[in-house]
């Protein structure tokens, strides 16, 4: 029986020579991460190409796909953030499609490695950081340490918010790539017995199933979170509460 | 058709607008709201212990640098121990990002009224 953490083992496809000490070859990770880009570019260029006034079944899936991330960042971020939705929209179509591609048989799920979702999560703390200065500067600071706040606790408060506020992108990574790795190594676990128990294997089987429909669904939610929590940030960047 | 009271079917009908006016206004659900009961407890756990371990990575780095172990990674746990807690608050009240606040009646994401899980005496420690 192979290792369940065999499917998260990188190879490289093409291999490049290194660039300034890092190796740069193209892996299979690279090569998802661009089938994701692929994807998500078909899904709006393609169903649209009609432009129909009355959609069709695939321009109704895109305008729907596309007003969905629209609601979610007029409604979480509040309306001023709507400059950051394609951030958001690819955001989400990029983790979404990754995270879907990995459900695929001999696939490899890229959002199951901590370094891609921490460089997406480092670069969303660093924007909404930026965000937050150029719109409030100095006065970005009261941000951890809001009004009402009771003197007696106010230091330990502004020490543990700037704390809480830096380790973001370490929540905001692990959460991602916590749910993709567990699900997908206990689905390995799972399909392991229906080999090793012979006729009894049909329950794990069947497990399997519900199981498969149900990280379906995971991969939809991280990826809905992930955009949600992008949102939050940047609507707590631009109001300061 | 309307029986006793004709107003009554406009007034049930102006009702039901209001009601989802304010279900517009009131402030987006809780994140702890999203997802399967393990979800929500798998999310609250992250929130609070990737703090700690952030911490003591941090503290365990800056001893090293300085030859001060351990006290620097004991207390840079304990404020990952603070800021995990603070998290864990934060996602489970759903409140802006800070909860202790007082509400302030100027801001329209925060003078509406708490979703109906919020009881009193999940309340009482913002104040």
């Amino acid at each position: 029986v192979s290792s369940p953490l065999q499917q998260f083992e990188i190879h490289s496809i093409v291999t490049l020579p290194p660039l300034a000490g890092l190796d740069v070859s193209f892996t299979n990770s690279s090569l998802f991460m661009v089938l994701a880009a692929v994807f998500s570019l078909a899904l709006v260029t393609l169903t649209m190409r009609q432009r129909a006034l009355i959609p069709g079944r695939w321009q109704a899936l895109a305008e729907m796909y596309y007003g969905f991330i629209a609601g979610l960042v007029k409604e979480t971020a509040t309306p001023e953030a709507k400059r950051f939705f394609p951030f958001i929209f690819t955001l989400f179509s990029f983790i979404l499609f990754g995270n879907l591609l990995g459900m695929l048989p001999f696939s490899f799920t890229f959002t199951s490695h901590i370094i891609v979702t921490f460089a997406m999560a480092a670069f969303i703390f660093v924007l909404v950081t930026i965000v937050g200065f150029v719109r409030h500067g100095t006065h970005f600071f009261s941000y951890f340490l809001p009004e009402g706040t009771p003197l007696l606790i106010a230091p330990l408060l502004f020490v543990l918010e700037v704390f809480a506020y830096l380790t973001r992108p370490f929540t905001l990574s692990v959460r991602l790539f916590a749910n993709m790795l567990a699900g997908h190594v206990l689905l390995k676990v799972i399909i392991s017995f229906v080999a090793m128990m012979g006729v009894a294997g049909v329950v794990p089987l069947l497990a399997t199933v519900a199981f498969i429909g149900f990280e379906v669904f995971v991969a939809c939610l991280q990826a809905y979170i992930f955009s949600l929590l992008t949102c939050v940030y940047l609507k707590d960047a631009i109001h300061l509460h | 058709m309307s029986t006793g009271d004709p107003l009554k079917d406009i007034r049930d009908r102006i009702a039901a607008a209001e009601a989802g006016q304010a279900a517009k206004n009131t402030p987006a659900t809780p994140l702890a709201d999203y997802g399967t009961e393990t979800g929500k407890g798998f999310r609250l756990v992250i929130d609070f212990t990737v703090p700690i371990f952030v911490g003591a990575a941090v503290g365990l780095w800056i001893d090293r640098q300085l030859e001060t172990l351990p006290w620097l990674t004991l207390i840079f746990i304990l404020l990952g121990f603070g800021a995990g807690i603070m998290n864990v608050f934060r996602s489970a009240g759903g409140y802006g990002a800070v909860g202790y606040r007082k509400p302030d009646p100027s801001d329209s994401h925060q003078n509406t009224p708490p979703p109906e899980s919020a009881t009193d005496e999940d309340k009482s420690p913002r104040e």
